[in-house]
């Protein structure tokens, strides 16, 4: 059975893991908006995946041992 | 770290990294919309309404009772769709209540920058209430005050009479008027107009389905623009409640060919 701390570090990877994923579709899909005008906002709203960008930048931001959970 | 918890880190990059793409791929077909056919739908006041709130403000009213309709008192008022790309039709259903309007007419702009609209009706209710002898012809009334040609080929071949027309190019060397609100049809013997009637939902309500082509729009970025013109609708006509608009976008569905031209265009709009 996994420790607590053991634990607590895969969540904190996995959330550096969806804060490096998220913060790259972001900057794609505002690119792509950029060039073409409602390309993405037609079908789905760019901000939800740049508010998962935020809060897992906020989550991986405020770990108190962050550096030791690299991007 | 042991081997499982590594495991779990790589299968969650992955399956991030998988949903990326695939939603990137979805957007990039849904652009296409490979089915040929897109339904846009009117959501009053939201952000992600395909098609916008009627403008300008200045001629809109507010009214507790209209939920998710829209009034206005003056005309003519604009609306806009987004559209990702080019097709080949575009069909507008349009609902509305109209107690006192004598002409109302949809346009689609055709030019930017200036008043340049294709306007074509969706009442008009001097016809519609004329209790004279009319005939159709595959969307053209001809009506006659006192019943003497046989049918509207007669009456070219030896047109007599005042000829009041609506919506329809008559010869330029017959006389005649073009309809407007304050037209009164006493005055006239035969009236010539390219006009279906709109289908009637009870208590003023109507409701019709008027068809354009793409070449009559300007496409704006991504926005085709609409104009509602209901004439002189201040002087004592009452108000129009729009009610629900869905437009209807058709082109063939994509093949192979079609999606290298699609190719084609993204990278040479891009160029420009």
């Amino acid at each position: 059975m996994p420790s607590h701390h053991t634990m607590k570090y895969i969540t904190l990877k996995l959330n550096t893991e969806l804060f490096r994923a998220s913060g790259i579709l972001t900057l794609i899909l505002f690119l792509l908006e950029t060039l073409k005008e409602g390309y993405v906002s037609f079908f789905i709203n760019p901000v939800i995946i740049l508010v998962l960008f935020l809060i897992s930048g906020i989550i991986w931001l405020f770990t108190p041992d962050f550096d030791n959970i690299h991007i | 770290m042991r081997m499982k918890e590594t495991s779990i880190i790589w299968i969650f990059r992955g399956f991030l990294a998988l949903a990326s793409i695939g939603l990137l791929v979805w957007i990039f077909f849904q652009n296409m919309v490979p089915t040929g056919i897109l339904v846009l739908e009117y959501k009053k006041a939201n952000p992600i309404s395909p098609i916008t709130d009627i403008h300008p403000e200045k001629r809109i009213i507010e009214l507790d009772e209209d939920y998710n309709n829209q009034r206005f008192y003056i005309d003519p008022v604009y609306f806009d769709a987004k559209v990702p790309r080019e097709f080949d039709t575009v069909t507008i259903k349009m609902a509305w209540q109209n107690q006192s309007q004598p002409i109302l007419e949809l346009g689609a702009r055709k030019v930017r920058g200036a008043w340049g609209f294709i306007l074509k009706p969706l009442q008009n209710k001097i016809i519609d209430q004329l209790d004279w002898l009319c005939q159709r012809y595959d969307g053209v009334i001809f009506c006659q005050k006192e019943k003497k040609y046989t049918n509207l080929s007669s009456f070219f071949s030896k047109p007599e009479g005042r000829v009041l027309s609506y919506n329809y190019v008559i010869p330029e060397n017959l006389e005649h008027d073009m309809m407007n609100v304050n037209s009164n049809t006493e005055d006239y013997d035969y009236i010539i107009a390219t006009y279906k009637s709109p289908e009637n939902l009870g208590d003023d309500w109507y409701q019709k389905s008027v068809v354009y082509d793409w070449q009559d729009f300007a496409l704006y970025i991504n926005e085709i623009s609409f104009l509602i013109s209901a004439p002189e609708l201040h002087k004592g006509h009452g108000q129009i409640v729009v009610g629900d608009i869905e437009i209807t976008l058709k082109r063939d569905p994509l093949d192979m060919e079609g999606f290298w031209e699609y190719i084609k265009n993204q990278l040479r709009r891009l160029k420009n």
